[in-house]
């Protein structure tokens, strides 16, 4: 047993280190301060959306529903950060050959990587149903039993998300190990789950608003679409021990009885994603030369292309711009029946005339949560050497890796031009200052992304998974873009009242990004070089 | 030539170097020995521009690496000891991406990598993606990397590990070519035997001080090199 404890605990502290840095100093407010800051903002949005709901059903006697709601949510956020997760915390591991070669059973290094993942499930959890918990307790008095309840529901609520993300994520690198070029296949499939998962969310929220005014029927919804979700509303208002001990039994059980089921096939897909596949022995090679620039952009891209969850994870940002601008041009009528149905204080009647700014709206915010940069030099990891002992200067570099974050994001936002300059009638200044905004916005966002990273690096991360999904960097990234966003949004919203002409209103935005973009190109030049050298592997 | 004078290097209180000098001159093969974590593998990465170092200077060809690391780095090839290199890359792109780096025109670059690759018997692998390779195999593809710009210093931290007999065979016949065409060798190693026949100079360091410098033949004297390490380590 002590050898399990000591795997778990060597694997939790390897894996739930994401706020560690490596290869620089880090201070204790980055190593402790900043993740418990990021974990409060995070919560107290959270507590402010369970707020802002529990007044309307409190009218209706019915603030038990928020619960529902928020228990959802989270197995959604599961849902889709499990199937990401799983590709490097369950299949694809580094540490393979390290942990099968210690004289412990198979099952014990899958228990592990379960638990690991687990617990990692049940932490991002617990940052949206916390506070949800936490202001229905203070918004109705609830007697002890509840207490006791949220803390188990704490644990057993993520189960059935993550079985099912597990099987999901397990088939995709199965099935994509299968073809020659597994990557392109995992990429497709990922897409397509992650689509299919964003359609199903669309979906059910078109359900629930056709439900809106009955709060029952909403938790009826999703009760039987999430029966733990069912099981932990019953006891919530109804403690029975009995209810409690069947809630705990059932879904450990169902985990016992999967991880059993999922222990007899696990290395079987293990070993199969691990197949690598050599090219046939050809003594013929081709030599091109390229310019020092031009070869580190290739080298760039070959890395971007290799990696499925570096391209979903700034791909799926700009499908979604392509679609969004899409369904603007075929689904109009529908958007602004929509709209009205919000009585939302926009005037509708000028939307269209408004459009160079909402276009202006997406490419900001699409440029912005679509940090590439943000994760290029953790990639780099242990070959970081190589970069610094080459003849060139570490601004070239870095040059490099956002010219490449460029080229991939600029081409895929003018094609959403094109289609809305095809479709509605843009004046020629329009045109040019979205095709510049289209330029400068994702220069602007790959330039502090690679200033986040610059700072946050991780170099010694065991896959591309955890560079990209979990570290320190890309989470700054997301928040950053975040705020950016929100505040752009908000004021481009509010310029819909102020009388500025649209012109006017996406000509600011565009001296705002230039402005931007020259004080951060500053720090970069001043800052870059000496945070870059900082960075020892 | 390699003139490294008074480098300290500190982690926190611990010094990892402690006002190391000493000289690598043209025509040398100089071996770096000393027991793990003495401070081999943190002075090479002072001398090839890959760690920043506290006080003192290295000169490259009498340019200093701290004030013209760019030009400093066109004279030195470096193989690291546990070559990372890029995994998704193939061999070929991985060699003429570094050649590209060093901007090698392309007759060169193709007469290098064909000569290195067919003396290190790794011709038939160049296509093959760096992911598939064992230790040895990458260590090969580090070597050709570094030899393609026919660099004028190469710096090799423990070149022979991983490496099949006939590989560390074709790399010592590459560093007494290179030596004899008036290149300078600084590699460090733990095999002391293989130091003590090739090499014509010598530096010990224990704790991050060097312990002995000078040629071979003064530091071993008429002891055998791996003797006279130990009773250094005593």
């Amino acid at each position: 047993m002590s050898k399990f404890f000591s795997l778990l605990r060597a694997s939790m502290s390897e894996g739930m280190n994401i706020f560690r840095l490596s290869g620089k100093k880090q201070s204790k407010f980055s190593r402790i301060g900043v993740p418990i800051i990021l974990a409060i903002i995070i919560m107290v949005s959270v507590a402010g959306y369970v707020d802002m709901m529990m007044e309307p059903l409190a009218k209706v006697g019915m603030e038990f529903v928020v619960l529902t709601i928020f228990v959802f949510f989270g197995a959604i956020f599961i849902l889709v950060e499990g199937v990401y997760k799983a590709n490097g915390l369950l299949f694809n591991c580094r540490d393979d050959d390290m942990l099968l070669a210690l004289p412990v059973k198979r099952t014990t290094v899958l228990v592990i990587r379960v638990l690991k993942f687990y617990l990692f499930e049940v932490m991002a959890n617990a940052l949206i149903l916390i506070p949800a918990i936490v202001i229905y307790a203070i918004k109705v008095d609830m007697p002890a039993s509840f207490y006791l309840v949220s803390l188990s529901a704490l644990f057993i609520l993520p189960i059935l998300p993550i079985i099912i993300s597990s099987v999901i994520g397990g088939l995709i690198s199965f099935f994509s190990a299968k073809f020659r070029y597994k990557n392109l296949v995992q990429i497709i499939l990922t897409t397509l789950v992650l689509l299919a998962v964003l359609y199903a969310s669309f979906n059910i929220e078109d359900i629930i608003q056709a439900l809106a005014q009955n709060a029952k029927s909403i938790n009826e919804l999703i009760t039987k679409l999430y029966y733990p979700a069912g099981q932990f509303i019953r006891l919530v208002l109804n403690f029975k021990f009995l209810d409690y001990l069947m809630f705990i039994v059932i879904n450990v059980g169902i985990f016992v009885v999967v991880l059993w089921v999922f222990g007899g096939v696990y290395y079987k897909i293990n070993s199969r994603v691990k197949i690598i596949r050599t090219s046939v022995t050809v003594r013929d090679y081709h030599i091109k030369t390229h310019s020092p620039l031009i070869a580190l952009v290739r080298k760039e891209l070959r890395k971007f292309t290799s990696s499925p969850v570096f391209i979903i994870n700034a791909g799926f940002g700009l499908v979604l711009f392509v679609v969004a601008v899409v369904l603007i041009c075929i689904n109009m009528n529908s958007i602004l029946e929509m709209l009205v149905r919000m009585e939302t204080e926009i005037p509708i009647e000028k939307i269209i005339d408004y459009m160079p700014a909402i276009l202006f709206g997406l490419i900001f915010f699409t440029s912005m949560m679509s940090s590439i940069t943000s994760a290029m030099i953790s990639l780099e990891g242990k070959s970081f050497n190589i970069l610094k002992s080459l003849p060139t200067s570490p601004m070239m570099i870095i040059f490099a890796k956002v010219l490449t974050a460029v080229i991939i994001i600029v081409p895929v936002l003018l094609v959403g031009d094109i289609i809305m300059f095809i479709k509605f009638n843009f004046n020629i200044w329009q045109i040019l200052m979205i095709i510049a905004s289209s330029i400068i916005m994702p220069i602007l966002a790959e330039i502090v992304g690679i200033i986040i990273n610059l700072k946050y690096p991780k170099m010694d991360a065991k896959n591309d998974t955890e560079i990209v999904k979990q570290s320190m960097s890309s989470m700054v990234a997301v928040f950053v873009g975040m705020a950016a966003s929100i505040m752009m949004i908000y004021i481009i919203y509010n310029s819909f009242n102020s009388g500025a002409s649209v012109s006017e209103v996406v000509a600011a935005g565009l001296v705002f990004g230039v402005v931007a973009l020259f004080l951060v190109i500053i720090y970069l030049v001043k800052w870059g070089v000496k945070e870059f050298n900082s960075i020892n592997v | 030539m390699i003139k490294i004078s008074d480098v300290t290097k500190k982690y926190g209180d611990k010094k990892a170097l402690d006002g190391v000098s000493f000289e690598v001159g043209d025509g040398e093969i100089f071996a770096f020995i000393g027991h793990n974590g003495a401070g081999k593998t943190t002075l090479i990465k002072a001398i090839v521009g890959i760690h920043d170092f506290d006080e003192g200077e290295v000169l490259i060809n009498d340019k200093s690496i701290k004030r013209e690391p760019v030009a400093c780095k066109k004279e030195i090839a470096y193989v690291p000891d546990n070559p990372e290199l890029y995994e998704n890359m193939r061999a070929i792109q991985f060699i003429n991406f570094i050649c590209d780096m060093y901007e090698v025109e392309k007759e060169r670059r193709e007469r290098n990598i064909k000569k290195y690759a067919e003396m290190l018997e790794i011709s038939a692998n160049l296509n093959d993606t760096i992911d598939s390779f064992s230790h040895g195999m990458k260590q090969k593809v580090a070597l050709i990397a570094a030899l393609a710009h026919d660099p004028k210093i190469l710096i090799m931290d423990e070149p022979f590990v991983g490496l099949d007999p006939k590989a560390v065979f074709s790399t010592k016949e590459v560093m007494r070519e290179m030596v004899k065409s008036g290149k300078t060798i600084f590699f460090s190693t733990h095999i002391l035997d293989v130091a003590e026949k090739l090499c014509t100079k010598v530096a010990i360091i224990k704790k991050g001080k060097i312990m002995k410098v000078g040629s071979m033949k003064d530091v071993k004297g008429d002891k055998s090199l791996e003797k006279v390490f130990l009773e250094l380590e005593k």
